[in-house]
């Protein structure tokens, strides 16, 4: 279990997160009692590799499963598990593979123009499209697009403009990045990092990579088996001394990636 | 094999379309032209137009008329006057041929109207909602497929009597359950899917979810399988017609004539070749135009 | 360089796509010998199409052309199917991504491997089979007799890739095609199978021809990397120099890497150059 840092009026609180797949005897269970907080304003890292947990403690704060136990709070109310309108606006993911976020037959604008139409969004929601686009870098004549004729960065900044357009203040990112070409991930970090400073947004991204969770984040919690073994600052990371002999395995896998040689 | 064009840029290097339209339309005009790149999907579409046409046009095509009766003409071989013969009452068998092709067409139309929409609606709303509904629907699915068309029909003229209708609603009630599992399969892999997840995560109501963003990928695999089964509806059909099940006499069902004139088959072949001829013809020709339309549609959906 | 084994100069190969004429690699010309060269580039840079021209496993309409692809004084273009069965497996082989798809999932991994070995050398099942579990333990997988039974489903990631490569290297080819080998796995395990890689490469003397994305993972692991892009080789630096690369291309993506050690806040983005594709 981690210590979160106090902090005042943390936006989101995480608490003894459990979840069990399956039932009865077949049952795993896949969280064991998470803790982590997160500031108004910050960025959140969750680091791991796969079958850690990660993704799976995004998706419960996004509502996609229901069936935790625990308590996820948001700006101190308690996180409903069902998925109502209301809740769909305080929180909105993006997913990894750009290629399988975006419905393959419809138009870029039938994607944006669907969460305004189930939120039956007033005013002029043709002009919100093409905000969205914007704030994302695409023209506005991209809205006129199938997936299919976006190159991979395209359809990720499609996704972003399609999670932001409900106008959530926390953005989910799983492995945003992890799909794309190295030039093109730089484009969408940075984007990102835009985007959050520009917005006010809170983020929590997971990831694998901790030279993009360190770029994009400002503390970060490595998760094992369903498990956070320890939140570290970003900034200290390089020259961090972990307490946990499983961070120090990935700091130095990814440390001997740094481009200075240390 | 890694996906080496992943990031290549953007298809449309030509201006996006302006427009949700246009852009549509360049969607359509790319599927029709990778169905008419195949000959033999091709040659399966000209004969189901053909079809369209003869039956469009019968009254202008034939040139007798099909039920009227004329003894002395009875089982004359083809020739000029009668393209294809007379049969054993001295009717023009090319005339009823073509007024046939009429029955043929309705046929196709009605149970592919009632199959089509019921099985995706099942099979979807099956896939989708899971637990106690899809196992509920599928017992219900499985009731159905386990009557053999043939069985059906004969139980439905025993209650109702014989007649076209009641023929093409037996054949119907058979042929749903194909499609719902077809659709089914589909959605179960759907449901997992990103895109779909991404718009429950929107607050989207199911029926929402089912309506607006499955059924559409479930069309294109659900409109091949109709246009496959057509054959085989058509052989049923002609089947239940041979047996006396289906179009009451003396509608010109091509089925029904194969059944008439096998008696006078040994010396009359053009009674029984005929309408044969056509029947195969006709199949194939959905057979070929639905093979071509999946692998047109198919691809695509990657 | 002595003892090249491969020559490969001006390699090019062509997929017709409907009317038009994808050029996958242009003009690749390179030589390898006792070696570990990379191949990096984005995707769709033709890496991963240089590797299967070489073993000429490319779809039958795919168009391929050079001066000369020569593999120890045989012609490798010309050479027929039988010629080309011979080479495969046993004297270059390939090592591939996803040991979740490039294992057969219904046969046992030690079966499989002991297969690779029985198809190019003449021996019972015994001899096959202590073969294999003897390769079994040169990949560092502990237990062997345990390992040799299980399926690929049952095993991990890194296990898998470890059993891929006892089953390519078991003939004890010359040339190793590795392309993307640690990309499906995680990081922890990479290490694992790299050490793996590297030990059975540099004791064997070997050519490696490692295909990747990853320039950080290449420059530690190879000895020479060829930068691609859009079909062409941009550049060829040894991999302890890669810091010194001159080409805008391969400058940009060493800069756009997000790093611990370097962390800054707008990371710069590569710039293309259309100069690049002519």
């Amino acid at each position: 279990m981690s210590k979160e840092i106090e902090m005042n009026n943390p936006k989101i609180v995480v608490e003894d997160l459990t979840l069990d797949f399956g039932k009865g005897v077949d049952a795993t269970r896949v969280l064991h009692g998470i803790d982590f907080s997160v500031a108004d304003g910050e960025s959140f890292g969750l680091v791991g590799e796969s079958g850690s947990g990660k993704t799976t403690v995004l998706r419960c704060i996004a509502g996609q499963y229901g069936h935790w136990m625990g308590s996820i709070r948001m700006d101190g109310k308690a996180l409903e598990k069902k998925l109502t309108k209301e809740r769909c606006r305080l929180t909105q993911m993006v997913f990894q593979d750009p290629y399988g976020s975006l419905h393959p037959k419809q138009t870029i604008y039938t994607a944006l123009m669907e969460p305004l139409e189930i939120h039956k969004i007033p005013g002029d929601r043709e002009a919100k499209i093409v905000d969205a686009l914007e704030n994302v870098g695409l023209d506005k004549s991209y809205r006129w697009r199938y997936p299919h004729q976006l190159s991979g960065g395209q359809r990720q900044r499609v996704a972003i403009a399609r999670a932001l357009i409900l106008e959530p203040r926390v953005l989910l990112l799983d492995e945003p990045t992890s799909a794309l070409d190295v030039s093109i991930q730089a484009e969408i970090l940075n984007l990102l990092a835009e985007l959050r400073s520009r917005k006010g947004l809170t983020y929590i991204l997971v990831s694998h990579d901790l030279g993009v969770v360190a770029h994009l984040c400002d503390r970060m919690a490595v998760m094992q088996a369903g498990k956070i073994l320890e939140t570290l600052e970003a900034e200290s990371l390089a020259d961090a001394e972990p307490k946990e002999a499983y961070t120090k395995t990935l700091l130095d896998a990814s440390r001997e990636y740094g481009r200075k040689k240390a | 094999m890694t996906n080496e064009i992943r990031d290549a840029p953007a298809e449309g290097k030509k201006a996006a379309s302006k427009g949700r339209s246009e852009a549509r339309k360049a969607e359509w005009g790319k599927t029709a032209a990778s169905i008419l790149k195949n000959p033999l999907t091709v040659a399966g579409l000209a004969v189901i137009g053909f079809l369209l046409v003869v039956a469009a046009f019968a009254p202008l095509l034939a040139t007798h008329s099909p039920n009227i009766q004329n003894l002395s003409e009875a089982l004359r071989a083809p020739s000029k006057a009668h393209f294809f013969g007379t049969d054993e009452f001295g009717r023009d068998v090319y005339s009823r041929i073509v007024y046939g092709s009429r029955i043929t067409l309705y046929i196709i139309c009605l149970v592919t109207v009632i199959v089509g929409p019921i099985g995706l609606l099942v099979g979807t709303v099956s896939g989708y909602l899971g637990g106690i509904v899809d196992t509920i629907m599928m017992r219900i699915t499985d009731i159905f497929i386990s009557f053999p068309s043939l069985v059906l029909a004969l139980a439905f003229v025993a209650a109702l009597g014989p007649g076209l209708e009641h023929a093409v609603l037996a054949i119907a009630l058979t042929s749903w359950p194909s499609i719902a599992r077809l659709a089914r399969a589909e959605t179960l892999s759907l449901r997992k899917a990103d895109y779909i997840v991404a718009v429950e995560l929107q607050g989207a109501s199911k029926a929402r979810v089912i309506f607006r963003h499955i059924m559409p990928m479930c069309m294109s695999s659900v409109i091949v399988r109709l246009t496959m089964n057509m054959a085989g509806i058509i052989l049923t059909a002609a089947g239940l017609g041979f047996l006396g099940l289906g179009a009451l006499p003396p509608a010109p069902e091509w089925g029904a004539m194969i059944s008439s004139g096998r008696r006078y088959m040994l010396e009359s072949w053009w009674l029984v070749a005929v309408p044969g001829v056509a029947i195969l013809l006709v199949s194939l020709a959905f057979n070929l135009f639905g093979d071509g339309l999946r692998d047109a549609l198919d691809p695509r959906l990657e | 360089m002595d003892d090249i084994k491969l020559r490969v100069e001006s390699l090019n190969v062509s997929f017709p796509n409907g009317k038009e004429m994808t050029r996958a690699v242009r003009g690749v010309s390179f030589a390898l010998g006792k070696e570990k060269l990379a191949i990096v580039g984005e995707s769709g840079s033709g890496k991963s199409t240089i590797g299967r021209s070489l073993l000429r496993l490319l779809p039958r309409k795919a168009i391929v052309s050079a001066d000369r692809l020569e593999f120890d004084g045989s012609d490798i273009l010309k050479a027929s199917e039988l010629e080309m069965r011979s080479i495969r497996g046993k004297r270059i082989s390939m090592i591939l991504q996803d040991p979740k798809f490039s294992l057969n999932p219904v046969m046992r991994i030690g079966d499989q491997i002991a297969e690779a070995y029985r198809a190019h050398a003449r021996v019972g099942r015994k001899i096959a089979e202590e073969k294999a579990l003897d390769m079994l333990e040169k990949v560092q997988i502990r237990e062997p007799g345990k390992a040799y039974r299980l399926f690929p489903h049952e095993v991990s990631g890194g296990m898998g890739q470890r059993a891929m490569i006892a089953m390519m290297m078991i003939a004890e080819p010359e040339i190793i095609i590795a392309d993307e080998p640690t990309s499906a796995l995680d990081v922890s395990v990479r290490e694992q199978v790299l050490e793996v890689l590297r030990e059975l490469v540099d004791r064997s003397g070997m050519g490696l021809i490692f295909i990747s994305h990853d320039l950080n993972l290449v420059r530690h692991f190879c000895d020479r990397v060829l930068v691609m892009y859009s079909g062409k080789i941009l550049e060829e630096i040894e991999a302890k120099r890669l810091d010194e690369a001159k080409h805008p291309y391969t400058r940009g993506l060493l800069d756009s890497l997000p790093s611990l050690t370097h962390r800054r806040s707008s990371l710069p983005t590569l710039v293309r150059d259309p100069a690049w594709l002519a």
